[in-house]
This record gives structure tokens, C-alpha cells and sequence, in this order.
């Protein structure tokens, strides 16, 4: 954008704009978490106050609360890293080959397999949660690993798929030419030729997935029980129909969040390829 | 002679039914599975409350959907939550990213912002904007308007406010994926084809109407959808917020569903809202992926 | 000790969708020739070459390398290297591993390839490039590799889709426009 002389009120009030819009966008979005981190470190009494106190001593007491005692949530963190790690195991396992089929491979019904792929992707929730439930519950299935583990892959699996197809659509088909010239064999040639290729894709995708599984809601609450109970249910706890304790509250949610927006820091740039390459080449659940 | 061996399409073929075959049988499994149990329950009568009641309903339970007022309401805001929070977010996202574009710097510190509204889990989300946002007296809503003057409210728990409320909170979790998508796409449009408009003597507006706006639509198109998807199944959130609440105020289609088949133990018409849903979902999804296919 | 190689190709009919490509076309290459193929675009040069590789399939005609029909043999099986037009080597191995791979695949020993890949190497003139990646070097380079690639294994029959000229050291392909040519050579490098 050339910027003439004779054009210098309007650059500066154009660049004015544009400051405006960026702390708008800093505050209306990240603000609300940064209040959330803060009231986590106040005491219920600081928290209460009107009007709101800036300046206060933090205290760790909250945490300590959250992570000790009988109220603590340290189990479901571990219940959490469960189902999510076997789900994101498993569905990676299942979609890597799956999807360099759909993406490669000369096959028949490929239009079809493509579009059943997609519609798994658009099922609401609550139309898998309700059979689920029925059919758990008669077999004495609710709160097992295994069942959460099985209805987390009704989302996880297709979206994984979407996406490395996009990843392995990449990949010139030269490539796996040579290699079966090379006398690679197909197993080979995608062992040795095509991974290794994907594997910034496999990276994204599998952070995706922890993610989704990670805030699961609806399926952790319907299907778990006392075994099985996530951080996302865990929440709950302090919460009743009397009060709300904020503080700890405030301090669980941020425990149950670290995970995910540690990582959700550390490969920002990465999470956002990723959402602008599923956005512009196929769906997705995020 | 004996048989030739299998031509190399033949392998391909076959190699790539053995890489498909164990996903797509988990995915029969875990999905398609259950949807035909869930069609076939909605075909009963099914109530835990009232376990004497069983049988083959037939098009019972959908008839008495139809006339069902609380069904209806939850028709009507779903539309309404949908719609509006779609739109929402693709123009406050859209204006966001056109104001930001040639930012020299800081997009990094813009990026980190908005990537914690899409990673937070929903029901945190939900529970947060219900306690530290919303929440009368101590919330930060309640705060700016008590400072203004404009009063104390009941954001969530008056009926009026509610559906705002909760369109607000997810607007405001989703807009950043909507802005980061069209602010990718914005930045790929090339720069001569609005010099050579400025040469043609045309408006910012009319560089917008004209040049923007035709070359972002497929983003555009792609946002809707994908935001449309994730609005029609929105249920974490709403959950944490309100319940459905108050009354049915706030009380989609998803949620109806869930009161209805977990609350009221009726899981036969349950399914059969929820098999509404399925179809009004899988409907709009095709009728997307036809107008992709169309415009592309 | 140098081994044959005769290719022969009798009325091989190739179709694509409803298009014809090859409309029955007979040929037959001695052993030791180089053969080059000249035409305009379209006219089922590549298309010849991937027959004989193995990279299509026959619609009709057979294919015979050493009196063998290998009309339906699997690429790999048929000891047919392909120097493609866009190169085709592997980005995430460096140079060294990239001509090693073919060695590799049928299992030769660690000292018996390292011996190969630097006779390939220096053979086409990028020896001291073994332990750059693909992505580092220069077109011609590029080229080069993909050809140490090819003769490595000294396959009975190299191919290349190129259409840009190829020349190393003691390698000379023949150069052009529109031009796809192959080499059946006898066991014995570097000869043409």
C-alpha cells in the first residue's frame, strides 16, 4: 500500500484505526482469561468486592485447594489425560493409512467414502450420545475407558482423516512412482517416502485432536461416572445451587485449561495453518 | 495360460481397501451403528420414568412433535442462535481482519489473543462467562454497565436477555477462527489488482464490493459452513450457562433433546428430536457441500 | 561379464478414458542402443516409457525386456529405472540416501552400497554434494542426482521423461525440445 505525501492525515488516521482494532481485539478476547488468572489468585473476599480491588496480594491458596484435600482434581486431570491420549492414539492410527488411501490411492466409490467421511464429521452429539447411553447402560458399559474411548472416536476419526488427507493431497505422485521403481512395494514407499513427508501434517492434526478430546463436554458427562470424569465435568464441583466459588473455580478451570493452552501457545503458528488449510480444503469440527 | 497377475490398478485397489478398511469399520461401528439404533428408538416408546410404558410407537412420537410447542420454540431458536451467530462472526471477523491487514506488527501478540477463545473447552467457556462475566453485581458486564449508569441485570437469568447472552458467548469463542481464516485469505489477494483499481479511480467501498469481496467469498463460504456445523450442535457452553434456561428461553433443539432423553428419562421421543436435528444438520451440510462444489 | 538387455514392444494399444493413446505401436531396441523418442506433445512418448516401466497398465499389445513378456510384471520387478521429469527425489533424504535407496529396498549390505552410491556420485560429477538435501541444490544438480539415482543399481533399462537436456562427465543423453529417450545398455558402465 503506497503512501503518497501528499495522502499523510489519512495514513496516520488509517494507522490510528488499525491500533484501535488491534487493542480492541487484545482486549475483547484475551482480557476475559487474563481476568479469569487473576481471580484464580485472589481470595473470595477480593473477588466479591465493589468496587473491584486492582491491587491485591495474590495467594496460591486457591490451587492448593484445587490440587489437595478431598476436593481436589487431581484425578480427574489423570482421568482426563486418559481418554484423551487412547483416543488420540487410536484415531491416529486408524486415519493416517485411511486417509492416504482416500488421498492416493486409484480406488472405486472414492466420491461416496469421501462424503460418508464428511457426514460422520456433521453428526451432532447428541444424536450418538442418546443410543450410546441405552446401549451402555444395558451392558453395564457406563463409566469405562473403553466406552468413552469408543464415542471420542465418532468425532476425532473423521476429522482426522479430513485433514491428512489434505496433507497427503501434497505430495506429488512422481514420488511414489520412483519408489515402486526403487522396488519399495506399497508399504514401503509409504513407510519410507511418504510419512516422512506428513509428519509437520500428523503433528497438527494430532494436536487438533487432543484438543477436541481434551474439552469434550457432552460425552464425558452422559457416559462417565466417578472412574471416568474429565476435568471438563470435574468443573462442577464448584458449583451448587447455593454458591458459586469463584476463586476456586477460577483456579480449576485454569488448571484444566493449562494443558491445552500451553500447547495451544506453543504451535499457535502451527494451529492456525491448520485451521486455515481444513478450512479452505475440506470441514472440521473446530 | 494361467490368470495374469493383478494389473498395478488392481493392487493399488486392493492395498488401499486394506489401509481403509479398519477405519471405516470403526466408523460403521461407532457411528453409523448407533444412528440406526437411534432411528429405531425413536420408532418406540421408551420412558425410564415410566418404565411400564414400552412398545412400538411407530410415527407416534413425531407426530406429537408436531404439535409440541416447546419443539417449536426450540426450532425457532435454533435458527435464530445459528443464524445470528454465524453472521456475527463472519462480519465482526471480516471487518477485524480488513482493519488489521497491514499491520507492520504485533500480529504475533493478535495471534496468541485469539487463539485461547478456540482452545478453551466450551464448558469452561460456558461456566466462566456464567460466573466472572455475566454473573449480576460481581460480573464484569455488570460492572462496566453499573459504572455507566445503565443498571444491574439478570444477563442470564431474565428471560429476555438470555438468548443474547448466549449468543454472545459464542460468538465470542468463535469469531477469532473466522477472523484468522479470512485474514489468511485476505492476505493472499494480490496487491496490482488494487493498484490498478486506484488507477481506475474507484473507492475504497467500491474496491471492497468489487475486488474483496468476490475473491474472499470461497473463505467466506467455507467459514459459514464450518461455523454453521459447530452452531447447530453448540451444546457444552449453553449447558454451562443456562441449562436451557430460564424456562426454555434459551433451549435449542440439541438441548431439548438432551433435557428430554436425560432430565425427563423420555429417551423414545428424545430420539426422535434428536433425529430432527440429524436430518436438519445432515440436510444443511449437503446443501453446503453442493454449493462448494458449485462455486469451486 | 555384461548382460543383454533387449526391449521389444508388440502392438501395444493404450487408452485413456475414451481417448486412444497408443494406437498399436510395435518397437524393438537392441542391446547397448540408445533410442530416443521425438514428436510433439501428446504424441505417447511418456506414455511409451511408463509402459515399459511399468507405471501403466496395457490396454492391449505385450512388452518383452530380454525376450521375457513383462507386460503385466510389477514395476519394481522389471529392473527399470526413470529419471522423471520433475526428478521425484525424496525431500527428507539427503543426496546420499536418496541414490542409496534403491540399493536398499532389495537388501544389499551397508559396504556394498556405499561403495555404489559414491561410484554413482562421482559418475555424474556430485560427489561433494552426498550429504545435502534435494532441497539445496540447483536444478542441474538436481538432475544429476536423479540419474545417479537411475544407474545405481545399473538397471538393464533407464528411462527418462526429461525434456531438458542431460549431460554429465561420461553420461550424454540426447538433448531437445520435445524428446523422451531411453538407454538399454549392456551390464558394462559407462558406455552409451
Amino acid at each position: 500500500m503506497s503512501q503518497t505525501s501528499a495522502h499523510k492525515p489519512g495514513a496516520v488516521a488509517r494507522r490510528l484505526l488499525m491500533l484501535i482494532a488491534a487493542a480492541c481485539l487484545v482486549v475483547i478476547w484475551a482480557f476475559p482469561v487474563v481476568w479469569g488468572f487473576l481471580t484464580s489468585l485472589k481470595t473470595e473476599r477480593d473477588v466479591l468486592a465493589w468496587p473491584p480491588v486492582l491491587f491485591f496480594t495474590p495467594t496460591l491458596d486457591n490451587y492448593r485447594a484445587v490440587l489437595e484435600g478431598n476436593r481436589s482434581i487431581l484425578p480427574n486431570l489423570w482421568s482426563s489425560l486418559v481418554v484423551t491420549t487412547s483416543a488420540t492414539v487410536i484415531t491416529m492410527l486408524f486415519a493416517v493409512p485411511a486417509a492416504y488411501a482416500m488421498a492416493r490411492l486409484k480406488m472405486r466409490f472414492k466420491r461416496t467414502t469421501g462424503f460418508y467421511v464428511l457426514a460422520t464429521q456433521m453428526l451432532p452429539p447428541v444424536g450418538l450420545i442418546i443410543p450410546y447411553y441405552i446401549v451402555l447402560q444395558k451392558i453395564g458399559g457406563l463409566d469405562s475407558y473403553a466406552g468413552i474411548t469408543a464415542i471420542y472416536l465418532t468425532f476425532s476419526l473423521p476429522f482426522a482423516i479430513w485433514l491428512m488427507i489434505t496433507y497427503f493431497e501434497d505430495i506429488p505422485f512422481e514420488m511414489e512412482e520412483a519408489a515402486l521403481l526403487d522396488r519399495a512395494g506399497r508399504l514401503r514407499t509409504l513407510w519410507y517416502v511418504i510419512l516422512p513427508q506428513v509428519r509437520g501434517g500428523m503433528a497438527v492434526t494430532t494436536i487438533f485432536v487432543f484438543l477436541n478430546a481434551w474439552n469434550e463436554f457432552l460425552f464425558a458427562v452422559v457416559l462417565g461416572g466417578n472412574t471416568v470424569r474429565p476435568v471438563t465435568v470435574a468443573m462442577y464441583n464448584f458449583i451448587s445451587v447455593e454458591q458459586t466459588q469463584w476463586a476456586l473455580l477460577s483456579a480449576a478451570a485454569m488448571l484444566a485449561m493449562a494443558p491445552v493452552i500451553l500447547i495451544g501457545l506453543a504451535a499457535q503458528r502451527h494451529i492456525v495453518k491448520g485451521l486455515t488449510v481444513g478450512a479452505v480444503k475440506g470441514g472440521g469440527r473446530r | 495360460m494361467t490368470q495374469p497377475p493383478l494389473t498395478l490398478e488392481a493392487q493399488d485397489r486392493r492395498f488401499a481397501a486394506w489401509l481403509l478398511a479398519p477405519a471405516l469399520l470403526v466408523l460403521l461401528l461407532t457411528t453409523t451403528a448407533p444412528l440406526i439404533y437411534l432411528g429405531w428408538n425413536s420408532l418406540q416408546q421408551l420412558n425410564f420414568s415410566m418404565p411400564w410404558l414400552r412398545g412400538f410407537a411407530g410415527l407416534g412420537n413425531y407426530v406429537a412433535m408436531g404439535s409440541d410447542p416447546r419443539f417449536w420454540n426450540s426450532l425457532w431458536l435454533t435458527l435464530v442462535y445459528t443464524s445470528t451467530t454465524v453472521c456475527l462472526q463472519v462480519v465482526i471477523g471480516l471487518s477485524f481482519a480488513l482493519l488489521v491487514l497491514r499491520m507492520p506488527r504485533g500480529q504475533g501478540v493478535i495471534r496468541v489473543a485469539l487463539i485461547l477463545p478456540i482452545v478453551l473447552a466450551p464448558v469452561v467457556v460456558g461456566l466462566f462467562w456464567r460466573t466472572l462475566v455475566l454473573s449480576p453485581d460481581f460480573g464484569l458486564v455488570d460492572m462496566v454497565t453499573r459504572a455507566l449508569g445503565l443498571g444491574s441485570h439478570n444477563w442470564l437469568g431474565d428471560p429476555d436477555l438470555a438468548l443474547i447472552s448466549v449468543i454472545a458467548i459464542h460468538t465470542w469463542q468463535w469469531t477469532p477462527f473466522a477472523f484468522l481464516v479470512l485474514l489468511a485469505s485476505l492476505a493472499t489477494l494480490p496487491p496490482d489488482v488494487y493498484e490498478a483499481a486506484r488507477l481506475d479511480r474507484a473507492s475504497a467501498w467500491q474496491r471492497f464490493r468489487h475486488i474483496t469481496l468476490p475473491l474472499v467469498r470461497p473463505a467466506i463460504i467455507m467459514v459459514v459452513i464450518l461455523r454453521m456445523m459447530t452452531a447447530l450442535s453448540a451444546f457444552a457452553a449453553i449447558y454451562a450457562a443456562t441449562g436451557g434456561g430460564p424456562g426454555s428461553a434459551t433451549e435449542i433443539l440439541n438441548l431439548y433433546a438432551y433435557r428430554t432423553s436425560f432430565v425427563e428419562l423420555n429417551l423414545g421421543y428424545g430420539s426422535a428430536l434428536a433425529m430432527v436435528l440429524l436430518s436438519i444438520t445432515l440436510g444443511v451440510s449437503w446443501l453446503m457441500f453442493r454449493l462448494r462444489r458449485s462455486r469451486s | 561379464m555384461s548382460r543383454s538387455a533387449s526391449v521389444r514392444i508388440e502392438g501395444a494399444v493404450k487408452r485413456h478414458g475414451k481417448t486412444t493413446v497408443l494406437h498399436g505401436i510395435d518397437l524393438e531396441v537392441k542391446p547397448g542402443e540408445f533410442f530416443a523418442f521425438l514428436g510433439p506433445s501428446g504424441s505417447g512418448k511418456t506414455t511409451t516409457l511408463r509402459l515399459l516401466a511399468g507405471l501403466e497398465t496395457l490396454d492391449g499389445g505385450r512388452v518383452f525386456l530380454d525376450d521375457v513378456d513383462v507386460s503385466h510384471a510389477e514395476p519394481g520387478e522389471r529392473d527399470v529405472a526413470m529419471v522423471f521429469q520433475s526428478y521425484a527425489l525424496y525431500p527428507h533424504m539427503t543426496v546420499r540416501e536418496n541414490i542409496a535407496f534403491p540399493l536398499r529396498m532389495i537388501r544389499e549390505p551397508a559396504s556394498a552400497i556405499e561403495r555404489a552410491v559414491s561410484e554413482a556420485a562421482t559418475r555424474v560429477g556430485i560427489e561433494h554434494l552426498l550429504d545435502r538435501r534435494p532441497g539445496q541444490l540447483s536444478g542441474g544438480q538436481q538432475q544429476r542426482c536423479a540419474l545417479a539415482r537411475a544407474i545405481v543399481r545399473k538397471p538393464r533399462l533407464s528411462c527418462s521423461t526429461n525434456h531438458s537436456p542431460i549431460s554429465t562427465r561420461n553420461y550424454v543423453l540426447k538433448p531437445g525440445p520435445s524428446c523422451a529417450g531411453f538407454s538399454a545398455r549392456s551390464r558394462s558402465l559407462p558406455s552409451m
